[in-house]
C-alpha cells in the first residue's frame, strides 16, 4: 500500500522524485575540520570531513573574497548534480577530503548556513 | 570491499557467531533536519571488532557503480557520527538470518532508501519497529533517528549493554530478496 502511494506521489511530482537534486548549503555542525596546515607556498591545506548524506556529495567550495576575508563554502551537492565549484576536493578516506585553497589559514573564514566561523587553526 | 568477502570472513571464519550484537544508526534525527539530509546505517559488533553495512545509490560519488550487484556496501560509515543509536543482542539464529539477508541483492530505490532498510532489517531480524516512515510514505534518515531516540528514552542499550536477546520472529528471508 505504501509503495503504492509513493508511486503515485513519484508520478505526480517530478519535482519529489528529484529530490536530493539540488544543490544545497551545511550547517556549522555538518562539517568537521580535521587538520589545517600552512604550506611554504602560502597556500592552505584543509582536511575535513562533511556528515554522511546517502544523496548528496562535497565535490568542494565555492569561493568569495569580502572585506578582505577569504570566504569559502563547502558546496553539498545533489548526487545526480554537477555543482559548481571554485576548488575541487580530493577523497583521501572514506568521509575525509582534501583541499588546497590559495590563502593563509588566518584570512579564511567559513561559510556555513547557519553562519561563519573562522579557520579553527 | 567484496561484500560476499567480507560477510564470510566475518560469519564463517574461525569465530563462532555468538556474541553478536546489532547497531542501528542515523546522523540525523528530526524534523529540523532537511527531508533529504543525512544516512541511516547497521553494524554488527563481535568481540569489539565493528563491521558497517550501508544501502547507497549507485549513483553516489562516494562509492563504485556496480550495475545489478547489490547496493549493500561495507564499510561506507567506519568513521561517521551518529546522534542516535540502538543496539541488540543476537542469538546464533539472528546472527546467520543477518548475515542471510546482508547477502541478499538489494536496489536502492526512493522507495528503498537506507532507512527504510536499515528498519526492515531490525524488524525482520530483531522484531522490533524502528520507524522510519516520514511524510508522503517515503522513509528518511531523520524519521529513524527520531524513532531511535523515542525508543532509547523508552529503554536505554549501548554497545556494553544491547537489548538482550529476543526469540527470532518468524518471517521468511524471501521477503527482502528481489
Amino acid at each position: 500500500m505504501q509503495k503504492t502511494i509513493v508511486t503515485l506521489l513519484l508520478s505526480l511530482s517530478p519535482a519529489l522524485a528529484a529530490c536530493g537534486a539540488a544543490m544545497k548549503q551545511y550547517d556549522k555542525s555538518d562539517v568537521e575540520i580535521l587538520s589545517v596546515r600552512q604550506l611554504p607556498s602560502g597556500s592552505t591545506e584543509i582536511l575535513y570531513r562533511p556528515v554522511l548524506d546517502s544523496l548528496y556529495y562535497c565535490p568542494g567550495v565555492r569561493l568569495r573574497q569580502d572585506a578582505g576575508r577569504q570566504k569559502i563554502s563547502f558546496v553539498r551537492c545533489g548526487i545526480k548534480e554537477k555543482c559548481e565549484i571554485d576548488v575541487r576536493a580530493e577523497r583521501v578516506d572514506k568521509g575525509a577530503f582534501k583541499l588546497l585553497v590559495p590563502f593563509v589559514p588566518e584570512n579564511i573564514d567559513m561559510v556555513f548556513g547557519d553562519g561563519e566561523t573562522h579557520l579553527p587553526k | 570491499m567484496r561484500l560476499n568477502a567480507n560477510i564470510s570472513k566475518l560469519f564463517f571464519g574461525v569465530q563462532t557467531v555468538g556474541n553478536m550484537v546489532l547497531g542501528i544508526h542515523s546522523n540525523v534525527s528530526g524534523d529540523s533536519n532537511d527531508y533529504t539530509a543525512g544516512h541511516a546505517w547497521l553494524t554488527i559488533t563481535h568481540d569489539g571488532t565493528t563491521t558497517h553495512f550501508g544501502l547507497w545509490p549507485d549513483a553516489h560519488p562516494s562509492v563504485v557503480d556496480n550495475g545489478e550487484a547489490s547496493d549493500i556496501r561495507v564499510g561506507m560509515e567506519a568513521s561517521a557520527k551518529a546522534v542516535a543509536s540502538r543496539y541488540y543482542r543476537l542469538s546464533d539464529a539472528q546472527a546467520k538470518h543477518f548475515n542471510a539477508l546482508m547477502q541478499a541483492n538489494v536496489a536502492w530505490r526512493y522507495t528503498n532508501t537506507c532507512a527504510s532498510w536499515a528498519s526492515e532489517i531490525v524488524e525482520v531480524v530483531v522484531g522490533e519497529d524502528v520507524d522510519a516512515d516520514d511524510w508522503s510514505g517515503f522513509e528518511t534518515p531523520r524519521e529513524l533517528g527520531a524513532s531511535i531516540l523515542e525508543l532509547e528514552a523508552k529503554q536505554p542499550t549501548s554497545l556494553e549493554s544491547p537489548k538482550p536477546l529476543k526469540q527470532n520472529p518468524a518471517s521468511s528471508l524471501m521477503k527482502r530478496k528481489g
